[in-house]
């Protein structure tokens, strides 16, 4: 690694290394992420540039809501709220039974959500999906009908019950509901359910922007042996409205600051600022070039995050990197190891080759590293000194804009499939023309790993009558994907006919890391109607398209085979 | 017989049934539901998932090696072998904020403004400025807005700021005398004051309008 990206990369570090966060592995959403802009960047000593900043908070729920302890839920924010069915089981003997939803918003009326029986559920369907004001109370309600009809009294998140709870990512389930510990996990529940801190306990796996409601309908009395909280269960998730009032700041918890830093004098001066806007500087750009910082401070835990960070002098060119994915995900630039992306290099204040005009008038520096994230993390945070490759390095010697079009990622790992870290692009002014070499502008793309699925339980070989229970092992699904699993009859084909989708496969991730999970499907005889060879497909839709990750026969024998001949007395 | 359909009734309850009642009456609803069921399951199944586009099979290591070509490049960018050193620098001050900050804290809110911004601390209030913060962070804004009672803003220029010009005696003496916290402000934003240079003798110093003498210095800020 050279001098150059040694830097970058510890500017680049610098901000989150000072800060305590709240989840070790993750950047965004669960830190603030934020630009500054200050224009013009190349001025005359004493002229004052203008400066543009854009906040973006932290979206995990904690953050969007607080759950009061019936699991009602209060928005601190104007926000989208969308909730999904994710399964009912709920049924008399092998009858199932009709089950419905509710929810009520800032203590209106109930509105029905979900009517119906475990095959009405679809996970892919929101029931809900609607704007709601900051300060607003949401509620749940939900209830089922017994065999002969009447309704069984309602679950409601308007008083106390033990009958519904609403949990957030990493919380324990419910201890009085004996069966999540015990291995009685409905199938549509098993992606969520799993021992992430190996306590022996089980503990929700979530998104950081979702909730999960989870109902018992029947039982009153966490006593009884049936009482098991997962005769409904549905996931609520909290996102960003569709014109967010990025002004507003009730509930943030963070203060943010601009501190301009003169070159020449030391001389620094703040501003505190709302999460955007723009502003003056009053002090004027100095001889040798000002620096302006964008902070954000986290008002209890006092974490730092520098945010940005622009040079501006009267000077030295001025360069600038923005980098395009086929991912329209706004906070982090990222993209998967098989995806293209284009790099471009914007320059402007480069003087022409004259005589007199020294080097570092004339040309900028760029170079690309890719550095590889450790086995099992997300981030080279914790990485002192991280060994990068260099994969290209170069001059650019005329101002505009200059692209770099990459077909793949250009890490180095065995298996190219699965590297994840990222790749790092800088731009640098050359040092010797009245101030030291300075980077100019530093970007990085994430690079995340090709999701793989693998289906057990089966011999595609075998004849079933019944369908076996099978699992499914998802690694390393995009951070932005749903995944599920594809039933048809007859040999695998591109364009299958009457296909179904085993409803408590359905996997929906929206986070800033890729993800695991592991599912056990069960009652799939429901799924293979059809005598003969049916095909199964892992299929994973990301904002690149639909991948499939594994495609596997089951071979369905039904036919009543007569091995005896009846023979009459008579 | 007997025996074998209450066994039958006791199984089937006991494998999901959260109900006691009587099975034989509930028998032709549940059949009705059953086949209500199937009927709607039949339905549900029926409805194709939506997929987008071609469904590419996933790719291997080998494939994405050989996919990996040479960079595109428009012509503009010169490519080097040979490493590019030099030494880049940021602004060096990318350590913490708060330790690069003076901290003024007061009951249960705290605040921090630039190292040298404060020009005259109180002997009483001393326990304020860089003491234990408790409670939340604020804006300066807000910070002053609370604590008016024991803050005051001096307005400086630039020049002041930079330590090149001194500021009106008379206005020291009024801060000095004051009894309150005195935070140097520019444009409303709390500013860091530089000790002031040793002017040329009889130059008169930028902004301030005031001629510093040979060997004058900043004044005392206590």
């Amino acid at each position: 690694m050279n001098y150059v990206n040694k830097a970058v990369l510890a500017m680049m570090l610098s901000a989150s290394v000072l800060g305590v966060r709240a989840q070790g592995e993750h950047g965004d959403p669960y830190e603030p992420v934020g630009d500054l802009t200050v224009t013009p960047t190349v001025v005359q000593p004493g002229v004052h540039p203008q400066m543009f900043w854009n906040i973006e908070y932290p979206e995990v729920v904690e953050n969007l809501v607080d759950v009061g302890n019936d699991s009602e839920v209060y928005t601190n924010k104007d926000l989208r709220v969308k909730v999904r069915m994710v399964g009912v089981a709920f049924q008399s003997g092998k009858v199932p039974l009709p089950t419905a939803l509710w929810i009520r918003v800032g203590g209106g009326s109930w509105q029905l959500l979900f009517y119906g029986r475990y095959y009405d559920v679809n996970p892919a369907q929101f029931v809900f999906n609607q704007e709601v004001g900051e300060n607003t109370r949401i509620d749940f309600a939900a209830r089922g009908k017994n065999s002969s009809g009447s309704w069984y009294s309602t679950r409601w998140t308007a008083s106390s019950m033990e009958e519904v709870i609403g949990l957030r990512n990493g919380e324990e389930v419910p201890y009085y509901a004996p069966a999540y510990n015990q291995g009685g996990i409905e199938d549509f529940l098993t992606q969520f359910i799993a021992d992430t801190d190996n306590d022996g306990n089980m503990n929700v796996v979530l998104g950081p922007r979702e909730m999960i409601y989870l109902f018992e309908l029947a039982s009153a009395n966490p006593g009884d042996w049936w009482f098991d909280m997962q005769d409904m269960v549905a996931v609520v998730t909290f996102d960003e409205p569709d014109n967010p009032d990025q002004g507003d700041p009730s509930g943030v918890e963070y203060v943010n600051f601009i501190r301009q830093i003169q070159q020449d004098s030391g001389v620094e001066w703040d501003i505190s600022v709302d999460a955007y806007g723009e502003v003056i500087s009053p002090e004027g750009v100095s001889e040798d070039g000002s620096f302006f910082q964008l902070w954000s401070i986290h008002t209890d835990s006092a974490s730092e995050f520098l945010l940005d960070e622009q040079f501006v002098t009267s000077y030295t060119p001025n360069g600038a990197i923005t980098i395009q994915t086929g991912d329209p995900y706004q906070p982090v630039t990222r993209t998967r190891a098989d995806q293209p992306f284009i790099v471009t290099f914007n320059v402007d204040g480069l003087l022409p080759s004259a005589p007199g005009i020294p080097l570092a008038a004339q040309q900028v520096a760029i170079s690309h590293e890719a550095f590889t994230y450790p086995g099992g993390t997300y981030s080279l945070e914790e990485i002192v000194d991280p060994n990068g490759t260099t994969v290209l390095q170069g001059y650019l010697d005329q101002n505009g804009s200059s692209m770099l079009g990459y077909s793949v990622t250009n890490m180095i790992a065995p298996d190219l499939t699965s590297a994840s870290g990222e790749e790092i692009f800088t731009i640098s002014a050359l040092a010797g023309y009245s101030v030291s070499a300075t980077v100019l502008d530093s970007k990085r793309i994430q690079i995340w790993p090709i999701a793989e699925g693998s289906l057990s339980g089966h011999d595609p070989a075998g004849y079933y009558e019944d369908i076996p229970n099978l699992t499914v092992t998802l690694t390393d699904l995009y951070p932005s994907s749903r995944t599920y699993l594809r039933v048809y009859a007859g040999a695998p084909t591109s364009n299958p006919k009457d296909p179904k989708i085993v409803s408590a496969s359905y996997v929906l991730i929206n986070d800033s890391i890729p993800q695991d999970r592991t599912l056990s499907l069960e009652d799939l005889n429901g799924y293979f109607t059809k005598e003969g060879p049916h095909t199964m497909e892992i299929l994973h839709q990301t904002p690149f398209g639909t991948d499939l990750l594994i495609s596997s026969t089951i071979n369905v024998d039904r036919t009543v085979q007569v091995t005896g001949t009846v023979f009459s007395k008579d | 017989m007997k025996n074998t359909f209450k066994s039958f009734v006791v199984t089937t309850f006991r494998a999901k049934s959260k109900m006691g009642s009587n099975f034989i009456v509930l028998l032709p609803a549940i059949l009705f539901s059953v086949a209500f069921a199937l009927l709607f399951a039949a339905e549900f199944r029926k409805k194709p998932f939506e997929v987008k586009g071609e469904v590419k099979a996933r790719p291997t290591h080998e494939q994405l090696k050989a996919q990996r070509k040479e960079v595109e490049t428009d012509g503009r960018i010169e490519l080097v072998d040979e490493p590019i050193k030099m030494k880049a620098i940021r602004s060096g001050k990318t350590e913490s904020l708060i330790k690069r900050s003076t901290i003024l804290a007061y009951r249960q809110s705290w605040t921090i403004v630039p190292k040298e911004s404060v020009l005259h601390v109180p002997k009483h209030l001393s326990s304020r400025v860089n003491g234990k913060r408790k409670g939340k962070l604020v804006t300066w804004k807000k910070f002053l807005e609370m604590n008016r009672g024991w803050l005051q803003l001096q307005n400086v220029n630039i020049s002041q700021a930079r330590g090149e010009a001194a500021m009106a005696e008379e206005s020291v003496k009024v801060y000095q005398s004051s009894g309150r916290i005195v935070v140097a402000v520019c444009h409303k934003g709390p500013i860091s004051v530089k000790p002031l240079k040793e002017p040329e003798a009889g130059k008169l110093a930028e902004g301030s309008g005031a001629l510093i003498k040979p060997g004058q210095s900043k004044p005392a800020l206590k």
